[in-house]
């Protein structure tokens, strides 16, 4: 059992502290991982809430429940973002990865925690898939809303099409990680793999090699 | 067990098939002009890829459960939504009403979707999906009508197809299992007459040079058909429209080339 309300103070107030020191696109990251980490909480109940519901063991939540709510809940403060602010696509990308990776970074700190940070393989899993996984997936999400703005035609649709894409890599990546033999390998993998393809079609994804022809 | 691993074929060519699309459609995302339709399509065709892929991972790990509304159906209804979403950024909304083909369209889907909800029981499952299918269908089904993909001759025997089917299928539902070999016989003979009818409409029309949106639209409607047929067969006949559907998918990915090649 741990405390996640006093482990998120614990991480949030330095944090906050520096929010309020810095301006411009460094204040935006801060803020923007702080609400991270708030979500992930928040998620945490939600699925706590779904599971004392029904009578799904720990495996099946975390593979048919959780991925659904997580990205509903990243995709939320992205949309708001999005439609209060308006502010340009780079600060869209930038907010979405501080929020990933500050949804990404509670969540360690909670298992690290619970399971201990003895062994650095699994530490190393906690970092570069279960981390990577969060940043990627709320990344497919503003690239999504990136380019959904530009039409009015579009946004519904695009935003649930944006949000199911995150959902199935999520989802996938769960029961990847759940199987046996050489599947988790392969789940470890996938962020990672992701992260790769997203870092170098990023200009062509959001149409900047097009702008600049 | 034979047919499991056949359709673990099936699933492994049509995630091949995908990628190979999302491949060549990033290629042509560095074109000016139909920037927005071509990202949507891509964007709708990896989130088709994904479902499948889910799907794939999931027979393997979890071959013995099924949860009622899993990642694979939110990845094809998002998909459907995406590819929808690139139609109507290619065509532009349209202010004609069109209300034969509009409510053509919903009458047909959800006639669909009722049957859907008597053979699975899945009445969450088949609405939530029936949602987002019949946003697509309708989509579909008016931009093949502004496009003039098919002729009103054309129209009319579809529409009249379509009744016969949805009477054959529901005939199915309610009869002994005995006469039930005859409806199958029917019902799969329509099946793939339809979809043989939009496989030569769509060959003849990329082969003569139509205009590429009738193309792709007529791709458009036989890859929904294919869709319909994947939904409406049962497990020893549900790979062939499965099959279809890859086709079909190529097809769009061909016809969507032209377009952009074009612009």
């Amino acid at each position: 059992m741990i405390y996640a309300e006093n482990i998120l103070i614990c991480i949030t107030v330095p944090l906050a502290v520096t929010a309020a020191f810095v301006r411009g696109d460094a204040r935006r990251f801060m803020l923007s991982s702080l609400a991270g980490m708030v979500l992930c909480l928040l998620s945490a109940y939600i699925t706590g809430y779904i599971t004392s519901l029904g009578s799904l063991p720990q495996d099946e939540i975390s593979i048919y429940i959780s991925p659904v709510v997580e990205e509903i809940i990243k995709l939320l403060p992205l949309l708001f973002i999005l439609y209060v602010f308006r502010p340009k696509d780079e600060t869209i990308f930038l907010c979405a990865v501080a929020l990933g990776a500050g949804f990404a970074t509670f969540e360690n700190c909670c298992y690290i925690l619970t399971a201990g940070a003895e062994s650095l393989t699994y530490t190393l899993i906690r970092g570069l898939a279960v981390g990577v996984m969060h940043v990627v997936s709320v990344l497919a999400l503003a690239f999504g809303l990136v380019i959904i703005r530009r039409s009015r035609l579009v946004t519904l649709a695009g935003v649930m099409g944006a949000l199911s894409l995150s959902t199935t890599f999520h989802a996938l990546y769960n029961l990847l990680v759940s199987g046996h033999g050489a599947f988790p390998y392969i789940g470890y993998a996938l962020p990672l793999a992701a992260a790769v393809v997203l870092y170098f079609s990023f200009r062509r994804l959001t149409g900047e090699a097009r702008k600049t022809e | 067990m034979v047919y499991q691993w056949l359709g673990f074929g099936c699933n492994i060519v049509q995630i091949a098939a995908l990628v190979v699309i999302c491949a060549r459609t990033y290629r042509r995302l560095d074109r000016r002009e139909k920037y927005l339709p071509t990202i949507l399509f891509l964007f709708g065709m990896v989130a088709l890829m994904l479902s499948e892929l889910y799907w794939l991972v999931h027979g393997l790990i979890r071959p013995d459960f099924r949860f009622p509304y899993s990642s694979s159906e939110i990845s094809q209804d998002g998909g459907l939504l995406l590819l929808a979403a690139a139609l109507v950024a290619l065509l532009g909304r349209s202010r004609k009403k069109m209300l034969a083909v509009t409510v053509g369209a919903v009458c047909f889907t959800l006639i669909n979707i009722a049957l859907w909800i008597l053979w699975s029981g899945e009445w969450f499952k088949d609405i939530f999906d029936g949602i987002f299918f019949t946003y697509y269908v309708v989509v579909v089904a008016r931009s093949i009508k502004r496009t003039g993909g098919l002729y009103k001759r054309e129209w009319k025997c579809l529409v009249l197809v379509g009744a016969a089917l949805m009477a054959g299928e529901t005939l199915w539902s309610f009869v002994p299992e005995q006469t039930q070999i005859m409806a199958d016989v029917f019902n799969y003979s329509v099946i793939i007459a339809v979809f043989l009818f939009f496989l030569v409409k769509i060959i003849i029309s990329l082969r003569r040079g139509d205009a590429p949106a009738r193309s792709l639209c007529l791709a458009y409607g036989g890859f929904t058909w294919s869709l319909f047929s994947m939904y409406m067969s049962a497990d020893p006949y549900y790979l062939v429209p499965f099959v279809g559907s890859t086709v079909m998918m190529v097809l769009m990915h061909v016809a969507m080339e032209r377009e952009v090649v074009r612009a």
